[in-house]
């Protein structure tokens, strides 16, 4: 009997590069995993003359086609509620009600697959606010997810210690790591330091014992690798991601210049590795945490590279945690 | 009994929400902070609770928006 097949969803619309760059990269991620289908949503024609294009294995393709887009100038609860038709609305679904599908990929707005996670994707009674992670390289190895990375910009003391559950949950599913360690994004690494919203989460996550905190964790050391979850709001971890983002280009761009400049071309194989380590292609999307099923926010530019380790990502997630499939 | 319920979801969908100051005048937003996810959260919450739908987006400001809108819905209090 062979291994059991599972699907990714993958919406097709909404990205600043088009559907021809997400079917391409779904086409390559294909090639990664033998027992993987993706379910493509959105323009039928746009979706088929890519797939024609890239060759792909059509019996591991399953295409639905859509009508509408919900794109980022529209109001998300009333962009989902109306367009029913649209390219989110029915990966949605695809995504709830098909046992096979163990996640979906989106590049479009992200308050509508916010708040669309939100509606379709979590029961009655368990529902809390979705939160959006960033996984990124650490320092010492292995990876720190930083959560809340702009989902959530005012946020409550009970809000962050919500997200340091989802965090250490998703470590423990993803990275299999028995007791994550969950660090507080502070301004000093003494109890003290913080704002009154992180001494007030500081005194909660000492107390709750079914996580692991270590404390405060300052900007300089987001990425060391003290912590595997880093927990702040939305506001500053947008920060620390759009920072740490910028700051990567910054110095791989001098390194070009430099290997340039003094004519030593060994350098670039310098910028190569901290391309694939830090080039946000390389490091699939956001995943938004607290709702039944996996979904990835990938980056509006994302590249055909992206949209493969995204969908690698979720490949990864359900084999890991099998209640996904 | 509407106002209590109320008072349970907003508690649910926040616990840091200063429940016991809460009275038809509270401003959802200005008062308590909440912001579109809670917003829709407390929709979703309130759906439930009292078994009603809400076919189009509903803007509500203050909490008495929302017990005046179950009162219209034939919820009775």
């Amino acid at each position: 009997m062979g291994a059991k097949r599972i699907t990714v969803v993958i919406d097709t619309m909404g990205s600043d590069r088009g559907p021809e760059t997400i079917v391409k990269g779904a086409c390559q991620a294909l090639l990664d995993s033998e027992d993987l289908d993706v379910c493509l949503v959105g323009d039928k024609d746009a979706i088929e003359k890519a797939i024609e294009d890239n060759k792909a294995p059509k019996d591991r393709i399953r295409v639905v086609p859509t009508t509408e887009v919900i794109t980022n100038f529209d109001h998300p609860v009333m962009a989902l509620q109306s367009k029913k038709d649209s390219s989110l609305v029915k990966a949605l679904t695809i995504l709830r009600d098909e046992e096979t599908c163990v996640g979906l990929v989106n590049a479009g707005s992200t308050g509508a697959l916010l708040v669309g996670s939100m509606m379709f994707l979590s029961k009655p009674g368990e529902r809390v606010r979705p939160a959006l992670a960033a996984v990124l390289p650490a320092e010492k190895g292995g990876f720190v997810c930083l959560v809340d990375t702009g989902a959530n910009i005012d946020c409550l003391p009970s809000m962050l210690v919500q997200f340091a559950h989802q965090g250490s949950d998703f470590m423990k599913d993803m990275y299999r790591i028995e007791s994550p360690k969950v660090g507080l994004l502070s301004n000093g690494a003494e109890e003290t330091k913080g704002n009154k919203l992180v001494k007030e989460t500081h005194q909660m996550l000492k107390e709750d014992k079914s996580i692991n905190f270590v404390g405060n964790i300052e900007g300089t050391n987001a990425l060391s690798g003290d912590c595997d979850v880093l927990v702040c709001d939305g506001f500053a971890g947008n920060q620390v991601l759009k920072n740490s983002e910028g700051i990567a280009r910054r110095i791989i761009t001098d390194i070009v210049k430099y290997s340039k400049q003094t004519g030593k071309p060994e350098f670039m194989a310098l910028v190569q590795h901290l391309m694939a380590t830090y080039d946000f292609n390389s490091l699939g999307g956001g995943i938004v945490l607290g709702v039944d099923k996996p979904v990835i926010k990938a980056h509006g530019a994302a590249n055909e590279s992206s949209i493969r380790n995204t969908v690698k990502m979720l490949v990864n997630l359900a084999h890991n945690k099998n209640i996904y499939v | 009994m509407i106002m209590e319920k109320l008072k349970a979801i907003l508690n649910k969908v926040n616990p840091d929400y200063d429940i016991s100051t809460v009275s038809e005048k509270t401003n959802l937003r200005e008062d308590l902070g909440m912001d579109s996810l809670a917003m829709m959260l407390v929709s979703m919450e309130l759906e439930d609770a009292f078994a009603i739908h809400f076919s189009d987006p509903v803007n509500f400001k203050t909490v008495g928006d929302v017990v005046g809108y179950l009162k219209e819905k034939g919820i009775k209090d």
